[in-house]
Parts: C-alpha cells; structure tokens; sequence
C-alpha cells in the first residue's frame, strides 16, 4: 500500500506541475497569507474550513484546514485532537515554543495516525485538501502536514444495477476507487495483484488505477496501454467512458473495444485471464481490456452454473445476436426479394396480412423498429415504475393499435419485437447498441439488394472485426485467429476441469509462458 | 488502418446503394400468388390455353380478417402459343404481377395429353420461378381449366387440396403416387415411358365453381383420385385403374402402405391385409434375344380385419395368409404388366435399369426397345409376410362362417 | 509496417474456400458423364503434385512471389516478360469468376438487376478486404469456412433427408466411365480448379511456418478434392446424368427440389449464399494474386494503391468479355484448354526443372 500511495503521490505532483504551474508558489511562512492564497484559489469557497489554535501562550500559531463534505468529520476531529495533543501533556509547562519544535512534534503524532505527507507549495496543498485531506499550517514554516481524513457521503456496497446474477456474488463496484479495489482485493488474495495509479483530467484530477496480475498479464500490454494512458490530453475524466473512448485503437468501428462490469467477480475472473483492469474514480464501471469480441456474450454466472446449462445459455445468447441483428433483415428481404423462400402456407398467411398495410414492407420495419427504440429510450430514462408504465403502454397499446388500425402487419410486430427482446439478451449493453445500430443499417442493405446484399454486408463486417485490435489482441480471437484451446470456452463453456483455471493461476513467475489463455494470444499475435 | 481509404468505399458503396434499389423488390401486395396451373390444347390454333388459380389473399381466413365467405381463389385463363406467353398474356385479366414460385399443382388437359406433352416442361427447368417440384395431374375427362375452377371442402386452395389428396391415397392406398414435374421430365428424358396420376371430376363442372357446392355436407361436385394415365411418347393412351394401377406401382417400388383384401376358407375377399412395408427390386437379363425382368416384391402386412373365421392364433393358416396374400399381388402385378405390354408402353423404367446395368447391349436395343418390352417376360418373385393381427386372435366370428 | 503473416489453419481455410468457390456450383468436367466424383478424384493427385511444386519453389525462394523468382530463375530479361504475362491472366480468371456469380444471381432472383450492379457490390467488397490487408482476409477466410461448412452440412443434410439421393445414377462404373473419367480429369478438372491454385505463390512468403507449408497445403487440397467430389456425386445423384449436364447451376436445381415433411423447402438461399460467399473468395484471392503480381514487376511499395485499380478492370473485364452465358462458357472452355495450362502448370513446372537444373550445374552467378 505503501507503494501505492507514495506513487500517487508522485502522480499528484507531476499532474499538478504540469496543469497550474504559473499559479504555483510554495507556502508562504505567515499563515495568514497562507490562508487567504488558499481562499482566493478555491474562490472563496463556503466549504472550505480553517480552524486556528494559539499555541503554548500564543507563541505559535497553527492552522487545520479542510473541506467539509468531502472529510470524514469524525477522522478530522481525530487527526485534529490527535497531533495537537502535545498541547495537552505540556500546557502549564512550557513557556513558548517555535514553530520547528511544533512541526516536529506535529509530524511525530501524524506519523502515527498514518497516511501524513508534507506539502511544500500551494499547489500540493490544495491537491491533498481537494482529495480529502486535512492540512494542518504552522505559522512561520513554509510547510505544511497533511493527513489523509478522506470521507464524506459514499453510496454503500449494494446489488450490481446492470449486471445482475442469479447465483454470485450481489456485491457490485460503488463511486469510490478505494472501495472498488478492495473489493477486487478480497476476491483475488494474492502479492502478485498489482496496482498502478495516477491522475488523469488537467481540470478534475481523476484518480486512475490499473490493476494487473503480475505474471499473468502480458508485460508488453501493460506497457502499451500505460504508455497509452499517459498520452491522454482532456480535461476532465467524468467516467470511465472517457478512457474508453480514446484509448481505442480503432475509432471508426461501430463495435465497443473495451468491455466495462460493474462486478467484481467478473474483474477477478478477467485478472486471472491475464487482462487488465482499469479503476476510475467517480463510476462504478471498470473498462477491461484487452477485449475480444466474444467476451460481451459472456457472464460471470456461466461460470457459476453448471457447463451443460451455462453452454446452452451461451448459444442461446448467440442466438440471440443473430436474431437481433438479421431478424427484421430478413424479414424484409424475404418480403420483397425472396417471396419463393417463404414456404407457401406462411407465404399466404402473410400475404393476407399484408393486404392493405399502406406502406412498403422496409417503412413498416423502420417505422416500427423506430416505434421499439423510442419505447426503450423512453423507459431507461424514465423513474423506474413509471418506466415499467411507458414499456407497457408503448408495448401492448400502440402495438396492438396499430395491428388493428391496419397501419402495421401483425407479423411485423412479432419480428420487430423479437429482435428487440433478443437485444436485451446481449448481456454487454454497449455490444447491443451497437448491434441495434447496425440493425438499422442492415435493414436498408435488405431493402436494396435482398440477401444479396445482407451477405456483402456480412462478409464486409466480418472483415471489419478481424481488422479490429483491442490493446493489439485480435478482436475475433479464437476464430479468427483460429485458436482451438479457447474454443473450450467460447461458444460453450465447458467443464472447468477442462480448462486448467488452476494453471493459469499457479504460474505466477515469470512473463513469457505465464498462462495458457495468455500465452495463445501472444502466439496470435505474432500471426 | 486506412480510414480515408474505408471512409471512400464506404462512400462509393452508399452511392451505388440506390442505383441497386427496387429493380427486384417486390411488395407481397402487389403479387398475385399461382398456386395451380392448368394447361390445356386449343385443338383449332395449336396454342396453349392456360388457366391460373390465383390466392386470393383476402378471403384466405387468418385470425387478423376472418374467411370472408368469398372463394379463396381466383382462377384466370390466357391463350398463347407458348407457355410463357400465355404467362405473361394473363396480365391483361389480373390486377397483379402472377408469382409461380409457388405453384403446387400442374394438371394437363385431357386433350393435350393425348395430342403430346413432351415439350410443354421446359419452362420449369429454365424459369426460377417456376418449380420443378410441383405436383402434377391428368385431367381425365375434362380439360384442365376445370378442374382448376373446381372448389373443394375443408381445403381453402383446391390446387393444394388435389396435391394433399394425391399425398394421401398415394400413402395409404397404393394406386397413385406424388408425382412431380421433374418425374416426369425425367420419363421423357429416359428411356421408356411414364404414368402420370389422373384426376376425374364427379358432377357437374359448372356447379363446382361455386361456393354454394361447398354449402352441403356433401358436395355435389367433387374431384375424385382416378388411377394412372399411361403415355407412350409423351401421349396419353391409355387409363389404368384399380388393380392396374396399383400393380403398376408395385412394379415402380412406390407402394408405402396398402390394403388387399384376401380369401378365407369361406368368404371370397374376406381378410383385410395392411400392407404396411413394401420393397421391390428389378434386374434385367437378356435371353435369347428377348428381355427378361426379374422381379422380387418383398412385402409385409399385418391383418387388420376379418369377416369371417380365419384362426389367427395358428401358424399354419397365417402361412396360408401369407401365400394367398402373394397371389393377390401377384395377379395384380401381372394385371399392370400384361397391359403395358399390350400397349408397348415400358412405364416400370425396367429400359433404364437395362441400360444403366449393361450399356452396350442397350445401345442394340434402343431403337426397338417398345416392340422388345411387349415381348418380353416378366420373372416375378413375391415374399409375403404378416407379421401381426392386431389386437385379438381369434375372430368372434364362429367356425365354419 | 509489422509484416502480414498468415498462419496454418488459415492458409488451410482459404485454400478450401478457394477450391470450392465457384468449383461446387458449376458442371465441372461435363465430358465423364455420371463418374463426375471419380474424374475430381483422379484429379486429386495431380493437384496435391501441382501444389508440391508451388510449395517447393516457395521453399527454394522464401520472401519471393512467383514474378520474383521467375526472374531470378529466367533471368530478368526473359523472366520480366513472362512474369507479366501472369497478370492478365490473373485478372481474366478472377472476372470469369466474377461473371459466372453474377449469372447465377441474375438467373436465381436478381433477373431484373442489372450486372453491373451485381458484380459492383461484389468488388466493392474485395477491395475494402483487400485494403484490410492480407492478414485480415485470412481471418476472415477462417471464420467463413465454419459458415460453409455448417450451410453445406445443412444443404446435404436436407436434400438426404429429402430422400432424393438415388445411388443408381452413380453406379454401376463401366470400363468405359472411368476412362472417361480419365479424360476429363487431365487437364480439365486438374486445371479448374486444382491449377487453379498457382494464385497462392502470391500468398505462400507470407506463410509464417514455412516448414508447414507442405503438409498444410496438401491437407487443404485433399480435404477440398473430396468435398468437390462429394458434392458433385450428390448432385449426380439427385438430378441425374441427363438433367445433371443440361443445367446452368446443378446444385442450385438439386436444392430447389429439396421438400423435407412440406416444411424444409426452398432452401435456395442457402446455395446462394454458399456462391456467394465462395466467389468472393476466389475473387479476393485472384485479385490479391493481381496486384502482388503488379507491385512486384512495377515496384510499387504499398500494394494497397493498386487494388482498386486491380478491381476496376475485373470489374469491367466481367461483363465486357462476353455477351451472353453461352459465349462465357465457351470462351472459358477455350481458355481452360489453352492459355489456362501453361500458366497453372506449364510454367511453374519448368520453372522448378529449370531451376533444379542450374541449381545442380551451379549456374546461378
């Protein structure tokens, strides 16, 4: 721990020189010039607290400066108490004191407490009171103690929002980067659980982790995506979106390259495949990568279940893509190109419904697909019962209106509302938005040039996929590259027996042949 | 990555988009689905007359708007000298584009039979739309544009009722088997001749246009499974019923269950035998000069009715089943073979086994092959078996009746 | 830029999608009648003996496309001329290719689309795998042979099912059927499609284990031999000698009779996609053949310049070259016969004797 936080220590320094340099000067020795240098940079702000002690018959001054909010009040009294406390053993005693004897004794009594570091300029100081800390003045030293009393409201550990399983654990990530690395730390106790921190954003300061297993990841990759991160330039890290977002290699694919969870079971269990994990501050949402294109269609419950179920659930999911992909493609492509496809009692059966829907079969597709998204939207964004409400409303009234008013064809309602179930199955919700993207797009491939069309588009994309890299793993690993030992746990999953999970584990030294699942890719990607 | 590169083609292929659109789209509700096809001969012009059953989708009862009460088809007729021309000709009557993709059923007029169809198929090879799995039908008696008029019970397309009907005594019954447009283009193409089911309208034609002939629990007009055409050289000659028929099956290994009513010891054609497994196989031989079909009919049934006292528990008189139900077989086999001798007509494909088997001596016979066939023997071998009774032995019946 | 590798498993998965490209829709040796299977297995051994000389050149000259070392072999002045010759070759085979998908499109659904179109769409979609890279096109390649196989699998599964496969139409073999097909194996079927493999010396120095490059090469040809042939006997089977040879598209005829319990029908679209999904891989591999070829002799460093060029002219050649199907078809059978065998086979033989030849009188300088 030690290790960490004097590293994030360095990183707040090296974060600060470079964002607010002009405005940096150290700490001046009168306290009160101190103070109102601290005032005027945080514009006066109400929450900033500045508690003054005359000391040992007014022969030193000392100031306890923090914000209240992001302080836990209980430590700041604590720490407060804790290194004044001098004061209580000598009052009577002592006649006077200097502010060197104070600062020492100060320091003495935080190096108790823990966590106490000295600032030396304005800069340093705000950067520590700003994440919480206490600082505590001392009139006539240009120096100042601060001791970490970070707290404040926190949403507590609760059940996973997005990501949630039947069987495992409820617990999920929570706003607080320390939280969330202590919960992956319990899961995985092991010294070869190794983190990197350091400030991203030149306005918000973000505070960004990487957690890696030492051994297991690749050492290049680390050494990339570190190399990658530091080359990040914005001003604000508001959620781990942003990371995402400019960290891709490949900024023009519809399809996410770094997968996000909010558990930390499937944190863990990525760790041990040898992937890095990516912590901000601020967002219960941990970016993963490398990715591959098959790990959104995975859980961390198929692990949990039993294989048979957990492989069949698997395909089903699949299943699923396809459907929510090609489903009302098809459909129109079978309508209008390919009517001898369609075997002849369902041919009349839709044909019959069809007779006097006023519009072309592909309008009747996008009106209605449009119909499902403004549905979704509107019940994501809405409080969750009336959500529900909007959903049912949307769903059953205006579709079965609309079946009856003739303006849709009853077929068309079940095709559209498969796709969009068979959407929600995708257990990544930025896979299935990208998915329901390229739905829209394969849909007006359909309308053209039938299925024709829908298998250009297809060859196109597949092409698409395997030209996509994540961190430099190939996006399509195991098919393409084909790597056979990973099939075990792609479309199925098999026996964990079968897939040597204790292996990867024990192989903790050395980088090269660390893991099998990491060793494979390194072999892919010299291909 | 090249993203300017991706960027452009991504272009190009956006502009080209539009120009592909809609050259072949279609809206369901601008075609008119065929799901029969009539071919008749206008004798006076050589031309072909030829009728559509056309779906009518609105009055085809789905849940979304219940059967309406009006004909599920609409049937229309062109006149031209080829087919395609009559297709195409028939948009003068119907507000739609016609659609045979999915065209069940083809019957040909009794008159186009008999004036030749070998030349009429080559549509359904050459077009994509039209199938080559289609079912097909002689019209015996009648033309075929109205059989294609006729309305049926229980069935809301006629055509596919006529293809369900020729499924289902084909399955149980033995004298007609589904016979589709690429059977019989590869009769005409093979050697020797081919059979085609026929169709006979009961009543009268007129009558059974109407929707209220299906107003009765009977329907006053009806069309009815009628045994076999026989054609030599894409001519009809000849109609084979019954027995006939059902030899001629049986010869062609098409037998999938039957019924043969066999003798007892005191009533003519009192034991019901289901023939629930058939298999016939065919060699040739040459002897003499003259062709020599060896035959071997391997066939297994169980009884299933008895009017009179057979006592079934007893090995010996099962034996004696089983030999009666090979004379049966045999009598109507050679019923079928005796005919197409007499009409020089090789319908068994025993030509095409001849010639699959031993090319050179075929490409002797070849020319004369008609005159060969109606001389030559038929060595017939039957197997019977009855491998169950059902579920009682013994009939109620007493002895002795 | 990192070096574009190709592994095993890929180089197997685009030489059988190669192979079965257009091989499987066509009638491929028409003259053996219904021993069909048997000419494509008795071509078998020739095209594996082809792809052995393919390969050892390639080991003798690792890095170096076939214009590279026919130059070093001819010298460059006789080499440079020959080299080229490969190239409209090249192009013309990858447009016959080309003209054949969008025939069968044409006649199977698209009767009112017009080829240009058609074929367009098909080249747009070559050049964006091509300017993806060779690497990418190999993925690629990879995880479009496990649809092949599933959509073949279902095919065959269906048209079994269906009961239409009569074995009759195959057996018995006469004396005379099996020199016919003989006859028909050498060259026609040896050179479609097994010649036809002399594409891949532009893909072979991107190989990353050279030592495998025998042993995967001729899995992947035996593999797609037997494939070609048992698709080719089950079309035999269903359609029969006479339909079988009077038909554009036989597996496209076999699977439209397929009617499985009234349900499992009109599985047209499968064939269609299997077409075009083979296609467009014999034209990728043609049209990467292509361009290898050009940068090599013109020295152009990034062959990605050349690929939209090279798909324009194939583009155009497509429908240019021949007025109707007929005249394709016979245009191709010219082609087969003559110009088609010296260069699949011809050349790369002589190359390999005229170089084990200088090799063994030391007469490279």
């Amino acid at each position: 721990m030690d290790n960490r936080t004097q590293q994030s220590a360095d990183a707040a320094q090296t974060a600060g020189s470079t964002s607010q340099q002009a405005n940096n000067s150290p700490i001046s020795t009168q306290l009160e010039e101190t103070i109102r240098a601290i005032q005027a940079r945080l514009g006066n702000s109400p929450d900033l607290v500045v508690r003054t002690y005359d000391l040992i018959n007014r022969s030193a001054r000392v100031a306890a400066v923090y914000m209240t909010g992001i302080t836990d009040r209980g430590m700041v009294e604590d720490f407060i108490s804790h290194v004044m406390s001098f004061q209580a053993l000598n009052d009577g005693a002592m006649l006077a004191v200097t502010p060197e004897e104070v600062h020492s004794y100060i320091k003495e009594n935080a190096l108790s407490i823990g966590k106490e570091k000295l600032v030396k300029d304005i800069n340093g100081l705000l950067e520590a009171l700003l994440s919480g800390d206490t600082v505590i003045l001392i009139n006539g030293l240009g120096e100042g103690v601060s001791g970490s009393t970070c707290g404040g409201e926190v949403r507590p550990v609760t059940e996973a929002g997005t990501q949630v399983a039947i069987r495992g654990s409820k617990e999920s990530f929570t706003e607080t980067i320390s939280t969330n690395i202590a919960l992956v730390r319990k899961i995985i106790k092991n010294p070869d659980l190794w983190t990197e921190t350091m400030k991203l954003g030149d306005i918000t300061h973000t505070d960004i982790t990487i957690m890696y297993i030492h051994g297991v990841a690749d050492e290049e990759t680390i050494k990339v995506f570190k190399k990658k991160l530091q080359e990040i330039k914005v001003d604000s890290i508001l959620e781990s979106g942003y990371i995402e977002q400019i960290v891709e290699d490949n900024k023009y694919s519809p399809f996410p390259t770094l997968y996000n969870t909010e558990r930390p079971d499937s944190v863990a269990g990525n760790l041990l495949d040898g992937r890095i994990a990516i912590f901000v501050d601020g967002t219960p949402f941990v970016l993963i990568a490398p990715t591959t294109f098959f790990m959104f269609f995975h859980t961390v419950e198929d692990y949990y279940q039993r294989y048979d179920i957990s492989s069949l659930i698997r395909m089903l999911r699949f299943v699923c893509l396809i459907i929510s992909m090609y489903g009302p493609a098809i459909f129109v492509a079978a309508l209008n190109f390919h009517q001898e496809m369609i075997p002849t009692p369902l041919l009349i059966n839709l044909a019959s419904q069809r007779e006097g829907v006023p519009f072309p079969a592909f309008v009747e597709a996008v009106m209605m697909e449009i119909t499902f998204e403004i549905i979704r939207e509107a019940g994501v964004r809405m409080p969750s019962p009336i959500g529900q409400t909007v959903s049912i409303i949307g769903g059953l009234v205006l579709g079965t209106a609309a079946v009856q008013a003739g303006i849709v064809s009853p077929a068309m309602v079940i095709v559209v509302s498969l796709t969009g179930i068979s959407s929600f199955a995708t257990p990544a919700f930025n896979m299935a938005l990208s998915i329901r993207m390229l739905r829209f797009v394969i849909m007006g491939i359909a309308a053209f040039m039938g299925l024709y069309g829908i298998a250009i588009f297809t060859i196109m994309l597949i092409a698409h996929l395997c030209s996509l890299r994540s961190l430099g793993v190939p996006y399509m690993i195991p098919m393409g590259p084909f790597v056979p030992e990973n099939l075990k746990d792609t479309f199925i999953r098999s026996p964990i027996s079968f897939m040597k999970l204790r292996k990867r584990l024990q192989t903790n030294t050395g980088s090269t042949s660390a893991s099998p699942k990491g060793a494979s890719k390194r072999k892919s990607d010299e291909r | 990555m090249n993203a300017k590169g991706l960027l452009r083609l991504i272009a190009i292929a956006v502009i080209l988009m539009p120009l592909g659109g809609c050259w072949n789209s279609r809206e369901l509700n601008e075609l008119a689905v065929v799901s029969g096809i009539g071919m008749d001969l206008v004798p006076e012009t050589d031309e072909y007359r030829v009728t559509f059953q056309l779906v009518n989708p609105t009055s085809t009862a789905t849940s979304a708007s219940p059967g309406s009460g009006k004909p599920g088809v609409v049937v229309v007729s062109a006149t031209d000298k080829t087919m395609f021309g009559a297709l195409r000709r028939a948009s003068k009557h119907v507000t739609r584009q016609l659609f045979f993709a999915h065209t069940q059923l083809i019957v040909l007029g009794e008159s186009l039979a008999r004036s030749g169809i070998n030349d009429v198929f080559d549509i359904f090879e050459r077009s994509h739309e039209l199938r080559l799995n289609s079912a097909i039908l002689v019209a015996r008696g009648s033309d075929a544009a109205s059989v294609m008029k006729l309305l049926t019970a229980v069935e809301s397309l006629p055509a596919l009722g006529l293809v369900k009907k020729t499924q289902n005594t084909s399955r149980v019954w033995g004298e007609n088997r589904t016979i589709s447009v690429f059977d019989v283009i590869k009769g005409i193409t093979g050697e020797g001749d081919l059979t085609i089911n026929a169709v006979k309208i009961n009543g009268d034609a007129e009558e059974g246009k109407k929707n209220s002939n299906l107003e009765q629990s009977e329907t006053p007009t009806k069309t009815m499974m009628n045994g076999l055409g026989v054609f030599r050289q894409g001519k009809l000659l000849y109609w084979m019923k019954d027995s006939e028929a059902r030899g001629t099956e049986w010869l062609l290994d098409k037998i999938e269950e039957t019924v043969i009513n066999i003798d007892s010891e005191y009533k003519k054609e009192s034991i019901a035998v289901n023939v629930i497994y058939s298999r016939t196989e065919v060699r040739t031989s040459m002897e003499g000069g003259l062709p020599v079909f060896h035959v071997t009919i391997a066939e297994e049934g169980s009884v299933n009715e008895t009017d009179s006292f057979v006592d079934l528990g007893n090995r010996e008189e099962i034996l004696k089943l089983e030999r009666e139900l090979e004379k049966q077989t045999r009598d109507e086999v050679m019923q079928a073979f005796q005919k197409a001798q007499e009409l020089e007509s090789d319908i068994f494909n025993f030509g095409n086994e001849l010639k699959r088997k031993n090319p050179q001596v075929w490409a002797t016979l070849d020319k004369d092959w008609g005159r060969l066939f109606a001389q030559g023997r038929l060595d017939l071998h039957i197997k019977g078996y009855i491998r169950s009774t059902g579920m009682s032995l013994k009939p109620y019946i007493p002895e002795g009746k | 830029m990192r070096k574009e590798v190709v592994g095993p498993s890929q180089l197997l998965a685009m030489i059988i999608l190669f192979e079965l490209g257009t091989a499987v829709l066509v009638p491929i040796g028409l003259e053996s009648g219904h021993a069909v299977w048997l000419s494509v297995l008795f071509a078998l051994p020739g095209g594996v003996l082809l792809y052995l000389v393919f390969a050892h050149l390639y080991l003798q000259f690792p890095g170096q496309i076939i214009s590279g070392y026919t130059r070093t072999i001819l010298g460059p002045w006789l080499g440079w001329p020959v080299s080229l010759l490969f190239l409209p070759v090249l192009l013309y085979n990858g447009s016959r290719n080309l003209r054949e998908a969008g025939d069968l499109l044409i006649t199977a659904s698209y009767d009112k689309t017009p080829i240009l179109i058609i074929n367009s769409i098909m080249i747009i979609a070559v050049m964006y795998i091509l300017n993806k890279g060779i690497e990418v096109f190999a993925r690629t390649a990879e995880i479009f042979l496990w649809i092949v196989i599933i959509m073949g699998c279902i095919c065959i599964l269906a048209v079994i099912a269906a009961g239409l496969v009569e074995y009759k139409n195959l057996f018995p073999l006469h004396m005379s059927d099996y020199v016919e097909a003989l006859d028909s194996a050498y060259p026609s079927i040896w050179i479609f499609p097994f010649g036809e493999l002399v594409c891949f010396t532009t893909i072979l120095p991107q190989f990353s284990r050279s030592r495998k490059v025998k042993k995967t090469g001729m899995v992947a040809v035996i593999i797609s031999g037997c494939l070609l042939s048992f698709t080719h006997a089950i079309e035999m089977a269903v359609l029969g000698e006479n339909l079988y040879s009077r038909t554009t598209f036989p597996m496209f005829t076999t699977i439209t009779l397929v009617n499985v319990a009234n349900f499992v029908q009109r599985l047209d679209a499968l064939v269609m996609l299997t077409l075009i999904i083979g296609v467009f891989f014999k034209l990728t591999v043609y049209c990467y053949a292509a361009v290898a070829v050009a940068s090599d002799l013109f020295k152009v460093t990034d062959t990605r310049r050349l690929v939209i060029p090279a798909g324009v002219v194939m583009l155009f050649s497509s429908f240019v070259s021949a007025q109707n199907y007929s005249e394709h078809m016979n245009d191709g059978k010219a082609f087969l016969e003559t110009i088609l065998p010296v260069f699949c086979a011809v050349i790369p033989i002589l190359l390999l004797l005229i170089h084990l030849v200088r090799r063994r009188f030391g007469l490279y300088r």
